[in-house]
């Protein structure tokens, strides 16, 4: 499936105007809103669910603030995050996650199931 | 014909369409009318290798071929609206054979006439109004907080540059929306008709001003100039918003209005989707 690209509307100084007198050059959401989802549904013989064009203009809505524009503004996370990329996942903050995860089992290991409700006890106190 | 599907564009009053042999349609098709009684079906020859079940399913996935079609769907709309009366039909509404077609209109004529009675002499004009980012935080607010104390309490400078940058956008976003509420009103009442569209989202039209408005308005032919310049005075009047005016539209927005319309079960409640939510 090609990159889904939009064309961004005309810019237009401040005027308000219409363009030439027809509506052949308006933005495809503009005309996507129209013919997708308004106008006279009449079912033909061939069956498009009415549900597939709703999820449709949904996807689209999802699929063109997908990672790109994501990206664009300025939202990258994935690109950190140890369960989503195979090159951070050996970085040294997973090193220091799995030590710390040991350190802790082991502590959890040490002190016996009855101690847990004192050791809520003990947060509260802190608190 | 084997391998032939008819892709129904619109329909129109008889006498409406006249000759339309310098239209071209979807996949590069001829166009043509098929009559019945006063109405008569727009309608294009189209390949059932890409226009049946499961090709258009896949089409409708690919961007680049929805595009072709929607726009190719819309021009021909255009055009037969241009000579005439037309009620557009839905992207991609097909049918096998002449019979089945003429078995539809004969079955939805008056309600088809009635529509088309409805809109004559009609056009839909859509209006979006946008909250203007020239009111949206600037330079001013790095001035007051930024330079006062830069690293030494990081988190709570942030937290008060956010909530200044918020404090802004929520006036100006409010502003907008009391214009936009004005807007509609005046334009309401210019008009023979209104639909709330939903509110676009920046990510899909690449304009990164809020749209807190989009309606379609169904306006005489002769009054198109009257409401324009009645949008444009609105607009002169605050800061706080573009407007943009598209169109003329074919009345697609009212094309079978609520009272013919009851297989039309998921029109949107007014109100609700006619202004954007607020932003986040």
């Amino acid at each position: 499936m090609s990159e889904p690209r939009l064309p961004a509307a005309r810019p237009d100084g401040g005027r308000v105007a219409l363009s030439g007198g027809s509506s052949s050059g308006s933005s495809l959401a503009d005309i996507l809103e129209r013919v997708l989802d308004k106008g006279v549904v009449i079912a033909g013989d061939i069956k498009i669910n009415l549900l597939d064009i709703e999820l449709l203009t949904i996807k689209l809505r999802l699929l063109v603030a997908s990672v790109d524009k994501a990206k664009e503004m300025g939202i990258d996370w994935w690109e950190h995050d140890p369960s989503l990329t195979s090159k951070a996942a050996e970085g040294e903050l997973s090193r220091e996650n799995r030590q710390l995860r040991e350190k802790v089992a082991e502590l959890e290991r040490r002190r016996e199931p009855a101690m847990e409700a004192p050791a809520i006890e003990t947060n509260r106190k802190r608190a | 014909m084997k391998g032939t599907l008819w892709y129904c564009y619109a329909v129109a009053s008889r006498s409406s369409p006249g000759a339309l042999d310098d239209v071209g349609g979807v996949s590069d098709t001829e166009v043509s009318a098929v009559r019945y009684n006063d109405l008569a079906a727009i309608v294009s020859p189209v390949p059932e290798a890409e226009f049946d079940e499961s090709a258009l399913r896949s089409g409708l996935e690919d961007i680049g071929w929805l595009e072709s079609v929607a726009r190719a769907h819309n021009r021909v709309v255009d055009e037969v609206t241009r000579r005439g009366t037309a009620l557009p039909f839905r992207l991609a509404t097909i049918f096998r054979d002449h019979e089945a077609l003429t078995a539809m209109l004969a079955a939805r004529e008056a309600e088809l006439l009635a529509a088309l009675a409805r809109v004559s002499g009609m056009v839909e004009l859509g209006v979006k109004v946008y909250a203007s980012t020239a009111s949206a935080p600037g330079a001013d607010d790095k001035a007051d907080t930024g330079s006062t104390e830069p690293d030494a309490r990081p988190g709570l400078s942030y937290l008060r540059r956010k909530k200044h940058e918020r404090d802004t956008r929520e006036s100006g976003w409010r502003a907008a929306m009391e214009h936009a509420i004005t807007t509609d009103e005046a334009l309401t009442a210019m008009s023979g008709g209104r639909r709330a569209h939903r509110p676009q989202s920046p990510e899909l039209t690449g304009i990164s001003e809020q749209n807190v408005l989009n309606v379609a308005y169904l306006v005489a032919g002769d009054d198109i100039d009257a409401f324009v310049a009645a949008a444009q005075r609105l607009q002169d009047e605050s800061a706080a918003c573009r407007i943009e005016v598209t169109g003329p539209w074919a009345p697609y927005s009212f094309a079978l209005d609520t009272a013919a319309g009851g297989a039309e079960g998921h029109e949107h409640q007014d109100g609700r989707d006619a202004v954007g939510a607020e932003p986040r």
